[in-house]
């Protein structure tokens, strides 16, 4: 950081006439990347809803869908595998992330602050790579048969692999969520409820549980979303054993020749709908209820003591998470070193050539390359757009660019709610021949990502620019700073924590990102993902763990460098 | 030095006037506060002169420069100003040096001569050696301080203060007061200074401008400005003030059954409603006062000590009023019937009667 910054200075140094000019350049390029967000949308939806109804001639047909509802492999019966999934994981996640969010915060569960670390594993994991981890632990001749020395208790593929496995995933926004609202709630609330003669579990049932109601749906209804998106889980589990979701079967149809790229339109349409939907009602579930129960002191509750209890519910609940948290990347970390598949776990059968393949597959390398720019560019540029947008929307005066910038963020926050797989269809019909052939390239790929997680980073810009103070910024203008210095000097370096904040997340996604890549990368323009995501779906465990190994690694080196960068943050900037 | 010229200034936000042609002239060197209750328009007239709003109608000028008029908006970077905000506004990612710099900084000023500046604006403000601190490891009174220096440090024409006093507490709050004043008279810089609390007005000015719902009401010197208010809504917003309504018959005023010898304003007409003021210390116990003014009865309803001064709640049926009166704490209490004396130098007649519902702002 220093060094371009202190090159800049000399550069304006030498030149006053070009005072300004690289914030200027940042400037327009941000407003190019927002008209080019937005240019996409518009295309992409538009090609998206035409390939829907259109006949195999060409011209405007209700065929399509009339055939996706009539033929039951397409439409109903994985709408129906779908929705099988969505509504158990939905509330099985929810009650075990909120009953671990109760012992963290409302217990004296020993060392109860680190089940956040040991909830975001399994989340921080591409979940195409935790379905692989589930198969390698459980499959016939797995982990666990070379450990246990019996057949594994639990079926490696199938509808109850992906629920587990879902579950585990998505653990984590429900345990973010009510954690959230049992650290806001006011601790006299249920203090009174003790005076007032209930016993500690009464408290529970009456009152902490009812206050966390609204975290507890919209936990409800967040999982379901991701469940209905999620594509690699039951891609890897599920479409083995013939169990076919919404996404498995869009992507089927949009891979497996004869490709049907109009059934597919179809199906994202109501994959789409489903997602909109959701979100809606978590739109109106936190702006019409909220509860009034900030007192901002949220430090001192009474805390629940389990007494004799404490030490069995340590010994239950740490066994579990940190089995579900630890086994995949045991099992993954442990067949990455697998000479051969099949010839056992001990050292003698290890080696490190999955990993030197990074280096020699030539293939490999160049997905290593694409992997890295392709994150960090789509990084920058959704964090340089989330700028322009939460700017152009919290700071302008009303007008022209300000509705633009209204536009960008509600295009941005919905694609980011659309599911990888319906964005990923509608580039391919967007940009495959025509004016601007870019399927096949890295820069689709790059505009998918950014398509997809510019929302990522506006709301987490916007959330920060409103905590600024307008005195702060009316302070630079009487000191005597033009707009963009007060931008430069006052604004984004007070936004810091957000934009690393935005910088790490668009990253860690765009690493993990498989639903859209799987359908848009191709020969020299593949990510890590998708080769690992290729390997598994071959059945080369190694090599796929191998180099989920790395994407892990990745992942939290980003994650632990945004902490890093971050810090110190909480300085009061009203 | 630069004086400021207000000429007939409007605002209104969302259709509601805020500002009615208000005119004004600051002249150059003095310190000027704009005082009003909540919603009088002082803090829009401050935000006008920086730049931060922009006037509907009139024209701004300091000294022959026109900041705003009907055609030209000068933004608040290009005006030369100092500004001191109410919540102080330092920008919490620079340490206290970093603030007073940054402004210097991007004039291109070399940066020896930054350092030299700096120095000085601390040691003015009594904060020497505090440069390298972070905002958030200073005391509500140092933050304070800080912002006048990083106000001060760019040599303004011009010094803006938005109640930089009201977030501190009081003793602390008189301390900074009287250094403010002491640096403004060294410095001899032109000030607008805005707050609602009069004491603070009465004791820091060179002249006082009391807005009211948007216009002007009274301007002059805290000393005319109290002692002869202009009406009774002045005199009531700078201080306690008993407002009575009298006739005047040619010779004296009458007050319900009492008869006061007074002088009034040429235009008053015999048999012409006026309204008197008199200040709760301007009220005499009958035997401590002069011989010439008439004897009232009254009786005392309540007594409060407020430190120095004492505070009594009068019925005065002869008036139909109730008074308020004070006395310096050093006098002997006094309970039951009294009687009282309204010296004729206490009483402010003014022409037109005035109601005390005027009052309530």
């Amino acid at each position: 950081m220093q060094q371009p910054l202190g090159l800049m200075s000399a550069a304006r140094r030498a030149l006053p006439a070009l005072r300004g000019m690289p914030m200027a350049l940042l400037a327009l390029l941000a407003v190019c990347g927002v008209v080019v967000l937005l240019a996409a949308s518009a295309l992409g939806g538009w090609e998206l809803l035409r390939a829907g109804l259109q006949s195999t001639a060409g011209g405007w047909s209700l065929h399509p869908l009339q055939r996706a509802l009539t033929q039951h492999y397409m439409l109903l019966g994985p709408l129906r595998n779908s929705l099988l999934l969505a509504v158990p994981v939905a509330l099985l996640a929810t009650c075990a992330g909120g009953l671990l969010a109760w012992f963290a915060v409302r217990t004296d569960l020993p060392a109860g602050r680190w089940l956040l670390a040991a909830v975001a594993l399994p989340h921080i994991i591409p979940g195409f790579q935790l379905a692989s981890a589930w198969v390698e632990l459980f499959s016939h001749g797995g982990v666990w048969q070379a450990v246990f020395g019996a057949a594994a208790p639990v079926a490696a593929y199938g509808y109850g692999a992906i629920v587990a496995v879902m579950t585990l995933h998505l653990m984590l926004f429900p345990y973010l969520l009510v954690v959230a609202n049992l650290q806001a709630a006011d601790p006299a609330l249920e203090e009174a409820a003790r005076i007032a003669g209930l016993s500690p579990a009464q408290v529970v049932a009456r009152i902490t549980v009812p206050l966390a109601r609204p975290a507890l749906t919209a936990s409800v209804l967040l999982v379901f979303a991701y469940v209905m998106e999620e594509f690699g889980i039951p891609s890897l589990l599920g479409t083995p054993t013939g169990f076919d979701t919404l996404t498995t079967r869009i992507y089927g149809l949009a891979t497996t020749p004869p490709l049907d790229l109009s059934g597919a339109a179809v199906l994202a349409w109501l994959l789409g709908a489903v997602a909109l939907v959701v979100l809606w009602a978590q739109l109106r579930l936190l702006g019409g209820q909220r509860l009034e129960t900030l007192s901002g002191k949220a430090s001192r509750h009474s805390v629940v003591r389990l007494g004799r209890w404490r030490w069995p519910a340590a010994v239950g609940v740490w066994g579990v998470v940190l089995a579900a948290a630890l086994a995949p990347l045991l099992a993954l970390g442990l067949v990455s070193l697998l000479d051969s598949w099949g010839q056992g776990y001990g050292p003698d059968n290890w080696t490190l050539q999955r990993y030197r393949a990074l280096w020699h597959s030539e293939e490999l390398r160049r997905a290593l390359r694409n992997t890295v720019s392709l994150a960090t560019g789509s990084a920058a540029l959704a964090t340089m757009i989330a700028v322009a947008v939460a700017v152009t929307v919290h700071r302008l005066p009303a007008g022209g660019p300000r509705r633009l910038g209204i536009l960008a963020d509600r295009v941005s926050f919905v694609a980011f709610a659309l599911p990888g797989l319906v964005v990923g269809l509608a580039l391919i019909l967007a940009f495959s021949g025509g004016w601007m052939p870019l399927y096949g390239t890295a820069w689709l790929l790059l505009l998918a990502y950014v398509l997809r997680f510019s929302g990522v980073g506006v709301r987490s810009v916007a959330a920060r620019l409103m905590q600024i103070g307008a005195e702060l910024e009316a302070a630079g203008a009487v000191a005597g700073l033009s707009r963009l210095r007060v931008l430069a000097r006052i604004v984004l370096p007070l936004l810091r924590p957000a934009l690393v904040g935005s910088v790490v997340l668009v990253f860690v996604n765009a690493v993990k990102e498989i639903s859209a890549t799987s359908l848009l990368a191709s020969q020299g323009s593949e990510t890590l993902a998708y080769e690992a995501y290729v390997r598994f779906q071959e059945g080369n465990y190694t090599q796929g763990s191998a180099v989920s190994m790395v994407m892990i690694g990745m992942v939290l080196c980003m994650l632990l460098l945004g902490r890093w960068l971050g810090r110190g943050s909480t300085a009061e900037v009203t | 030095m630069t004086a400021i010229t207000i000429d007939r200034l409007g605002k209104r936000y969302a259709g509601q006037p805020v500002l009615h042609e208000l005119s004004l002239q600051v002249r150059a060197g003095e310190l000027l506060t704009l005082l009003g209750a909540s919603g009088s328009g002082k803090t829009t007239l401050l935000r006008i002169l920086a730049g931060l709003e922009r006037a509907d109608a009139g024209s701004v000028r300091f000294g022959d420069t026109v900041v705003q008029d009907a055609r030209v908006f000068l933004p608040p970077q290009r005006r030369g100003l100092g500004m001191v905000f109410q919540s102080y506004a330092l920008w919490p990612h620079l340490d206290v040096a970093g603030n007073l710099a940054l402004a210097l900084r991007e004039q291109g000023i070399g940066r020896g001569e930054i350092t030299r500046r700096v120095d000085e604006a601390l040691q003015t403000v009594g904060l020497a050696g505090m440069q390298r601190r972070a905002i958030h490891q200073l005391s509500g009174g140092q933050q304070q301080r800080v912002a006048l220096a990083r106000a001060l440090v760019a040599q303004p024409r011009v010094l803006l203060m938005d109640e930089p006093l009201s977030n501190l507490d009081a003793g602390l709050r008189d301390e900074l007061r009287d250094q403010i004043r002491a640096l403004q008279q060294r410095l001899g810089m032109t000030t607008v200074f805005v707050t609602h609390d009069q004491t603070e007005a009465l004791a820091l000015s060179d002249r006082i401008a009391l807005l009211h719902q948007g216009r002007l009401v009274a301007l002059g010197t805290p000393e005319s400005i109290y002692q002869q208010p202009p009406s009774a809504y002045v005199a009531q917003f700078l201080g306690k003030a008993n407002v009575l309504r009298a006739r005047w018959d040619g010779s004296a005023l009458r007050i319900g059954s009492v008869v006061l010898p007074a002088s009034v304003p040429d235009a008053v007409a015999a048999g012409q409603e006026v309204t008197v003021i008199v200040r709760p210390q301007n009220v005499c116990w009958a035997d401590a006062a002069p011989a010439d003014a008439a004897v009232i009865a009254a009786h005392v309803l309540q007594s409060h000590l407020l430190g120095a001064v004492r505070e009594y709640r009068l019925a005065v049926p002869a008036l139909d009023n109730d008074l308020t009166m004070t006395e310096l704490s050093t006098q002997p209490l006094r309970e039951g019937a009294q009687r009282i004396k309204l010296p004729q130098a206490a009483l402010r007649v003014l022409p037109s009667p005035q109601t005390e519902g005027a009052a309530d702002g």
